[in-house]
């Protein structure tokens, strides 16, 4: 305790000491050029934002997320950029005031703003660890949607009811991310079928593979497969398939569930019978 | 090499199109009526020399595997969706060079797509009746357009299944099959058919010489006056055909134009440089009537819907839409791709993560 006390004084008496060689004289040109870069960065921030989102969306699909994905990386440079630039116009850097200078930042940010700094730090992580990008469809604590910002704090995501919710980076340290993605234009598609334990397996096995087979969304070159469980209400049939664009995910689950519904009709099937003594769970 | 010459070819054509605008002629295109019997002659043109060499060939020396090993009893010839294959291997199988040697089309007359679940009847009947009918020991039974015998949609490709299974336990007969080729990659996917029919010929791509020495005798009877440009004429045709005689036909028709002079009472001729003429912005539901045109072939609104899992009321609007930018084209019922537009169709959907047929090389 006393150790770290001492710390702290030092560098408040440091922070004293060096305060008038830190700042530059501060003139009204200067202040200009502070306000000019400020806007020209905004602008180019909200440049970046509005060419990324409408160019991605023009390309063919194969360029869409390769487009998307760079936005940090602009976004990063030119805050970058900026922020030297200003430290460049008004501070003077020599190697102790920088020491002293992050010192002071870091105690001032790590009390005031320190749920802001962890996401500003999470969001450096998730750059390189990358559990997300621009364009990925992601699962974080309930919330399912397409990846549509990457922001300095947080991300934001599209929901398929087309809500916008924002999530913070930090949310990387403590909560599982699930990425159906990464990166990529495929993403795998589980679409649920339930059948009376007494149909015959073989048949709706079949029918489910040449379902994903015929339709007009699914990518072929992926595998497409059928996973079979027996439960004490029926028996449960898993489709995983990949369609083209992981955006088609509800739409191709609606696809696969009508052309089977319509040879399973044919075929005179059976559904299970649940009663209230029976209840679907989430793994179901 | 090729790429890169078209990509030449295509900088090339740009200061063509300028060098012709900044003269203040009119260049206006052939008169249809003139365009359908210059399409007509083209029709009755031999097959070029290069593609009934190969399939000659591949079909005499596939004969002679059959004569040592009678389970040696297939061949496929794949080619790209605007190949008129159906046309074409009748015309290249070698009937002069076949003794005791009865060729059946079993399938000529039929239209099974509509009602995909009795195609394997269907076929099953045809078979029976063509064999039943000849009189010849051996038989070669061609199929020269496979596609037209599967539908994209559950139960659509059993008569392919069936179809590989009776080829393989069939060795008393030689099977002459013709394939799109994305309806081949498809199937392939669907129901490995490459496992059971391996024995493929893929249809060559004509090189510029041999595209002049096809078209040459349409070509020089229309355009006596403008021989300067030809020799990289044919190679510019030959790299934007991408090798397809289809897809060079069209070109080489949209590149003969009027020009209409204010000076000169009559109109003149004028070759100008091959080009492709430029794809319109699609939507994504464009693109998947679009690949399903190019999977099956030649199809009819209703089977297309079938493929496509829409109701027929669902795809009008978009086909009428289609066919007025003339990216595709109807005949008979059967709507087709137009060739003039399938290299740049294919790019797209390529470029759109489409499965596309398999690169012919």
């Amino acid at each position: 305790m006393t150790k770290l006390s001492g710390y702290f004084y030092l560098f408040a008496e440091q922070g004293e000491e060096l305060s008038e060689e830190l700042i530059t004289e501060i003139t009204l040109e200067k202040i200009l050029y502070a306000i000019s870069a400020i806007a020209l960065s905004y602008l180019l921030l909200v440049s970046i934002q509005f060419l990324t989102t409408w160019s991605s969306e023009k390309v063919p699909r194969r360029y869409r997320l390769l487009i998307k994905q760079s936005v940090p990386f602009w976004k990063g440079l030119v805050l970058i950029i900026t922020i030297s630039y200003l430290i460049n116009l008004f501070l003077n850097l020599s190697g102790q005031n920088l020491l002293a200078l992050t010192g002071t930042i870091a105690l001032t940010l790590g009390f005031a703003f320190k749920d802001y700094t962890t996401s500003i730090i999470a969001g450096v992580v998730a750059l390189f660890e990358a559990p997300y990008h621009v364009g990925d469809r992601v699962k974080i604590d309930e919330h399912y949607g397409e990846v549509t910002d990457f922001g300095l704090r947080g991300i934001r995501l599209k929901t398929p009811d087309d809500d916008l919710i924002t999530i913070p980076h930090s949310k990387i340290f403590s909560e599982a991310i699930s990425n159906s993605n990464s990166g990529k234009l495929e993403a795998q598609v589980v679409t649920n079928f339930y059948f009376h334990h007494e149909e015959d397996t073989e048949a709706i096995i079949e029918i489910l593979y040449q379902a994903a087979y015929s339709s007009k969304y699914t990518q072929l070159k992926l595998p497409i497969v059928v996973i079979v469980s027996e439960k004490s209400w029926g028996t449960h049939f898993k489709l995983r398939a990949y369609p083209m664009d992981a955006r088609d995910e509800f739409i191709y689950q609606t696809d696969l569930t009508r052309r089977s519904k319509k040879a399973f009709k044919q075929m005179g099937l059976k559904y299970p019978n649940l009663t209230s003594k029976f209840e679907l769970t989430d793994a179901d | 090499m090729l790429s890169l010459i078209s990509f030449f070819h295509r900088i090339q054509s740009w200061f063509s199109h300028a060098e012709a605008t900044a003269t203040e002629e009119t260049l206006e295109d052939l008169p249809p009526e003139i365009l359908i019997k210059l399409e007509k002659i083209i029709r009755k043109l031999p097959a070029p020399p290069t593609y009934s060499a190969t399939i000659q060939e591949a079909i005499l020396s596939s004969l002679k595997n059959w004569e040592a090993d009678k389970f040696a009893n297939r061949l496929v010839i794949l080619a790209s969706p605007i190949s008129e294959l159906s046309t074409l291997i009748p015309r290249c199988v070698p009937d002069n060079q076949l003794k005791n040697v009865a060729v059946v089309y079993p399938f000529s007359d039929l239209d099974l797509r509509n009602k995909p679940l009795q195609i394997t009847q269907k076929l099953k009947l045809a078979i029976d009746k063509a064999v039943s009918s000849s009189h010849q020991q051996k038989i070669i039974i061609v199929i020269p357009n496979l596609e037209q015998f599967f539908l994209r949609c559950i139960g659509g490709w059993d008569g392919i299944i069936w179809l590989r299974e009776y080829i393989v336990n069939t060795p008393e007969h030689f099977w002459l099959l013709g394939c799109n080729d994305w309806s081949w990659h498809f199937l392939d996917y669907a129901c490995q058919i490459n496992a059971y029919l391996e024995t493929i010929v893929k249809l060559p791509l004509l090189e510029e010489s041999e595209l002049e020495t096809w078209l040459n005798p349409v070509h020089e009877s229309i355009t006596k006056e403008i021989q300067e440009k030809l020799p990289l004429f044919w190679q510019t045709l030959a790299s934007s055909s991408e090798g397809k005689s289809e897809i060079a036909t069209q070109i080489w028709l949209n590149s003969i134009k009027l020009v209409i002079s204010e000076e000169q009472e009559s109109a003149q001729l004028k070759l100008m440089t091959p080009s492709l003429p430029k794809l319109p912005a699609l939507s994504a539901s464009n693109r998947y009537i679009l690949q399903a045109i190019l999977l099956h072939g030649a199809i009819t609104r209703y089977s297309l819907a079938l493929s496509l899992g829409e109701k027929e009321d669902n795809i009008q609007a978009e086909i009428q839409i289609l066919l007025k930018e003339d990216l595709i084209q109807q005949k008979a019922e059967q709507l087709m791709i137009n060739p003039i537009h399938y290299p740049k169709i294919k790019q797209e959907l390529k470029q759109n993560n489409f499965l596309i047929g398999y690169e012919l090389s």
